[in-house]
């Protein structure tokens, strides 16, 4: 059969050391940072180089085989979720930094490589790679550049499409190619540009060549207690409009302030009605002038207490309580899951009331999260499994929150993907004809749909699962990660 | 030539035309005519210029949705009321040129080094496809990863795929003090210039080298401009001291005579001037590379040759002057050298007479799926065909 013949192929390949077909190891691979979609590969495979997985990807297709590739697994929307009859093709092995080239400040990496490896081998010549998603530590550069991550400081550096100049990739097809390149422009259409966010549906990057920026002369971070989200909301709203850009503008409401002051004791106010934490970085001269600018507007805005990050070992501090939100919510609760939405910044206060208002009808609470300045909500659905029929108010209710920001014209998802997790909720925010827009260029890279089937696009099979719970990943358990 | 002023009569008739096997060709303020190849007289002009009555400024979200065919001139002007810009300064010396027509042609001018291009620009986009089908893609909020990112495959694609009818742009606020400076660079010491102020902490948004002088742009804050001015200012000192040709000035310009001095780079990048300009992109630290073959390729072929470039970035504009043949003859010869380092070289204003081969040159590595999604979304090639001839 055909998941015969592409085993065959990998272990001719890959010697047995690089294929798993066994239930133990397959099962180790069912799911991503999503724990609650689950399905068992037919195979997976660890190739080395771009060699291996194109022999491999064209044996799916000779045979029809689905594949999925598999970064580090810490995708939130069930993007690597594998495909039973198919391919788990993992990236894990693919680690090497092939280049790296200061004057040009670019690197060229695996796939595998994982984002703060970039970061520390960028170290020693006074430049970093800018997107930070929080689980920097462990996810690879691959699954950034299927997901478009961004990260704290997305605000005033963008995402990972701002700073990517061009992928190897294997086509669907198993032919390779590079989609951009190592310089800052190229001829023809932007396939890097479709690339990037197509969540593993057109293809499996092979390289990634990454801008590097120089790191900043100089940081400085606060953090503002408020009465409500809504005073922090108008503190960011003047900020704003003063023409300062923030490298990362948080807030945490008064239900996620008790949950990270209790798991990290980053001396937060336990009485705030909202926290805003406020980080600038750049000139120094610039970040001085401006700064002064950021306590002004916060304390006309309300703020009944300021905190000044008084060194890099306090602001990790503050961080570390801010990125500490989505575990520490199991000290508020049970059980709850995590929501993604974007809405324009000033609909903030407008939001927040509708999720309370909806909460409320619910019987249920809900700790608020925000990346700030760009948007990015991140509510936190808390719930008890043991209650007769919470589950099924918590994962309606999250759901709402989702349509909410549509509506106030926002966007079902920020950073964590559209994956299985959110396909069906996909016809939301676009039309029939957007989305079979976007299902002829998928087409056109993959006519057979055997890459990642079954993701992104809503499919009739697909809308009638539901998603699970806020489990924690293992990366999160060993303290090497944390969610935003 | 037609002027619609809504997407559904774009939609409408573009429908006819394909159904009649018409071609389209979809014009803004028509400043890029040399972009690509021309479709052939018989192509109905479709101008975006009645499509440029949408104009929704959310300042306090730094965002924007724009008629695709307002003119960038006009949209800054508006911008500006709320103390802000889209980060873009293309050459666009005669104020013609459109927002749909700066991103299809994803044009861009030395702040890029800063702010990035359209591409990074656009957060969403409506278009209208061959068939009549209205999509959007993107949405109007700066985070957002839902769905294939399609604005980005429009951005510079020159009219073959949609027609843009409106964009969402994020903004960004207009600098409260800009200040450049200027000093006499030789081509040899170029690269460890830019290798010095790529990385200067003071970050200058703007790094242009042309003809031996070189512009460095900062600009920000008031309050800490003058620090950072200085910071440069030695940065530059220090290097241009340590050649060893002696002590050579370094002058801060401002106010209308910075402007003067963009506006001078800006129209010695403006691509339409004759008889040959082209794009060419290296690798920044390949900029010495690139300069020796630009300048051997032309005395070989006997040609005048004068170029500007952004050496931080490694993207160059090079213009061969005299008659055409020498400067066809230096074009093939500067794309032979570059051929070796990868770097590439298009043709951006020549006469019609000149074949496609000759405007794109070797095609890149994907040429193959670029044509299939062209015919994914054009099927019956109703835009712009053979722009990007022969490549596809
Ligand atoms: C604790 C925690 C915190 C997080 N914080 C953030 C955050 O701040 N910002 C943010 O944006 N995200 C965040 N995420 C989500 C996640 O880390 C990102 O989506 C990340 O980019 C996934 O990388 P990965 O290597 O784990 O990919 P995986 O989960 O393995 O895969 C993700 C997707 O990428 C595809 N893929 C993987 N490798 C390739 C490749 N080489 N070629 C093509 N497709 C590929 C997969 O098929 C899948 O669709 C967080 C997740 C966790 C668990």
């Amino acid at each position: 059969m055909g998941l015969q013949a592409v085993r065959d192929v990998s272990l001719d390949l890959l010697g047995p050391d690089g294929v798993s077909d066994s239930g133990a190891d397959l099962r180790s691979y069912s799911c991503d940072g999503l724990t609650g979609w689950r399905e068992t590969p037919g195979l997976v495979v660890l190739p080395r180089t771009t060699r291996q997985v194109a022999t491999i990807v064209s044996a799916c297709a000779r045979n029809g085989v689905p594949f999925v590739a598999r970064g580090s697994g810490t995708g939130l929307s069930g993007g690597a979720l594998p495909d039973a009859g198919g391919v788990l093709i993992v990236t894990a092995r693919m680690r090497q930094i092939v280049s790296l080239s200061p004057e040009d400040r670019t690197a060229v990496v695996e796939p595998g490589v994982t984002n703060a490896a970039i970061s520390a081998a960028a170290a020693p010549h006074g430049l970093y790679y800018a997107p930070d998603p929080s689980s920097q530590i462990v996810c690879s550069i691959g699954g950034n550049v299927a997901e478009n991550s961004g990260g704290a400081h997305c605000l005033k550096y963008g995402f990972t499409t701002n700073h990517v100049l061009g992928m190897e990739v294997v086509l669907p097809d198993g032919t390779v190619t590079w989609l951009g390149g190592e310089s800052w422009e190229a001829p023809g259409y932007d396939l890097r540009g479709v690339f990037i966010g197509s969540e593993g549906t057109l293809g499996i990057a092979t390289k990634v060549a990454v801008r590097l920026l120089p790191i900043p002369e100089s940081v400085s971070t606060l953090v503002a207690d408020f009465p409500s989200p809504a005073a922090a909301g108008e503190a960011v709203t003047s900020i704003v409009a003063a023409g300062i850009v923030p490298a990362a503008v948080e807030m945490l409401d008064h239900l996620a302030i008790q949950a990270c002051e209790a798991a990290t004791n980053a001396g937060f106010t336990l009485t705030a009605g909202a926290a805003l934490i406020v980080e600038l970085d750049g000139p120094a001269a610039d970040c001085e002038a401006s700064f002064d600018l950021v306590r002004q507007h916060c304390t006309e805005a309300g703020a009944t207490g300021i905190r000044v990050a008084a060194d890099a070992v306090d602001r990790a501090t503050i961080w570390r309580g801010r990125k500490a939100a989505f575990a520490a919510a199991g000290r508020l609760s049970p059980s709850y899951f995590v929501q993604d939405g974007v809405i324009p910044r000033t609909a903030l206060g407008t939001v927040l009331e509708r999720i309370a208002a909806l909460a409320a009808e619910e019987g249920l609470r809900v700790a608020n999260v925000f990346h700030a300045g760009d948007g990015n909500l991140h509510p936190l659905v808390l719930y008890d499994p043991a209650v007769e029929g919470q589950h099924g108010k918590a994962d309606r209710l999250a759901t709402r929150i989702v349509e909410i920001c549509v509506q106030e014209g926002g966007s079902i998802t920020g950073e964590h993907g559209v994956g299985v997790d959110k396909a069906c909720s996909m016809p939301k925010m676009f039309t029939p004809d957007d989305l079979a827009a976007m299902r002829r260029v998928r087409d056109a890279f993959d006519p057979a749909g055997i890459a990642n089937p079954g993701k992104v696009f809503p499919t009739p099979r697909l809308c009638g699962d539901r998603p699970g719970p806020y489990t924690p990943h293992p990366a999160e358990v060993a303290g090497l990660a944390e969610r935003m | 030539m037609v002027r619609p002023c809504t997407a559904a009569e774009v939609a409408k008739l573009v429908k006819e035309a394909g159904a009649g096997g018409d071609v389209v060709e979809v014009v803004g303020g028509g400043t890029k005519g040399g972009w690509g190849l021309p479709s052939g007289t018989d192509a109905v002009t479709l101008s975006t210029s009645g499509l440029d009555q949408t104009f929704g400024h959310a300042s306090a979200d730094q965002t924007a949705v724009v008629g695709a065919g307002m003119r960038l001139g006009e949209l800054q002007g508006r911008l500006s009321v709320k103390g802000q810009w889209l980060a873009v300064d293309p050459p666009d010396p005669t104020g013609g040129a459109t927002l749909g027509g700066v991103f299809s042609a994803d044009d861009a001018g030395p702040r890029r080094m800063r702010y990035g291009t359209m591409r990074d620009l656009v957060i969403g986009a409506t278009f209208v496809l061959a068939d009549g089908t209205v999509a959007h893609t993107g949405g109007k909020v700066i985070k957002n990863v839902a769905g294939f990112d399609l604005a980005k495959l429009l951005c510079g694609s020159l009219g073959t795929l949609a027609v843009v009818t409106e964009l969402v742009v994020r903004l960004h606020p207009l600098p409260e003090a800009s200040r450049t400076l200027r000093c006499a660079a030789p081509a040899g010491q170029v690269p460890e210039l830019a290798f010095a102020l790529a990385r200067c902490p003071a970050e200058a948004s703007a790094v242009e080298w042309m003809d031996g002088e070189l512009y460095v742009r900062v600009e920000g804050g008031a309050a800490g401009l003058q620090k950072r001015v200085d910071q440069l200012a030695a940065t530059l000192g220090a290097m241009l001291e340590a050649d060893g040709t002696g002590r050579r000035a370094v002058d801060p310009v401002s106010g209308r005579d910075e402007t003067a001095l963009w506006d001078a780079v800006a129209s010695a990048r403006r691509p339409s001037r004759p008889p040959l300009s082209c794009r060419v992109v290296t690798r920044p630290r390949q900029f010495s590379d690139f300069h020796h073959w630009a300048t051997v390729a032309a005395d070989e072929a006997g040609a005048g040759l004068s170029v500007t470039s952004d050496p931080c970035i490694g993207v160059h504009d090079v213009r061969f002057t005299g008659p055409l043949d020498p400067a066809l003859d230096a074009l093939a010869r500067l794309r032979r050298s570059l051929a070796g380092i990868g770097g590439t070289a298009v043709v951006r204003a020549v006469p019609r007479s000149v074949e496609g081969a000759v405007v794109w040159g070797p095609p890149p590595a994907a040429a193959a799926v670029m044509a299939t999604v062209k015919r994914a979304l054009d099927p019956g090639s109703t835009f712009a065909p053979g722009r990007f001839s022969p490549w596809w």
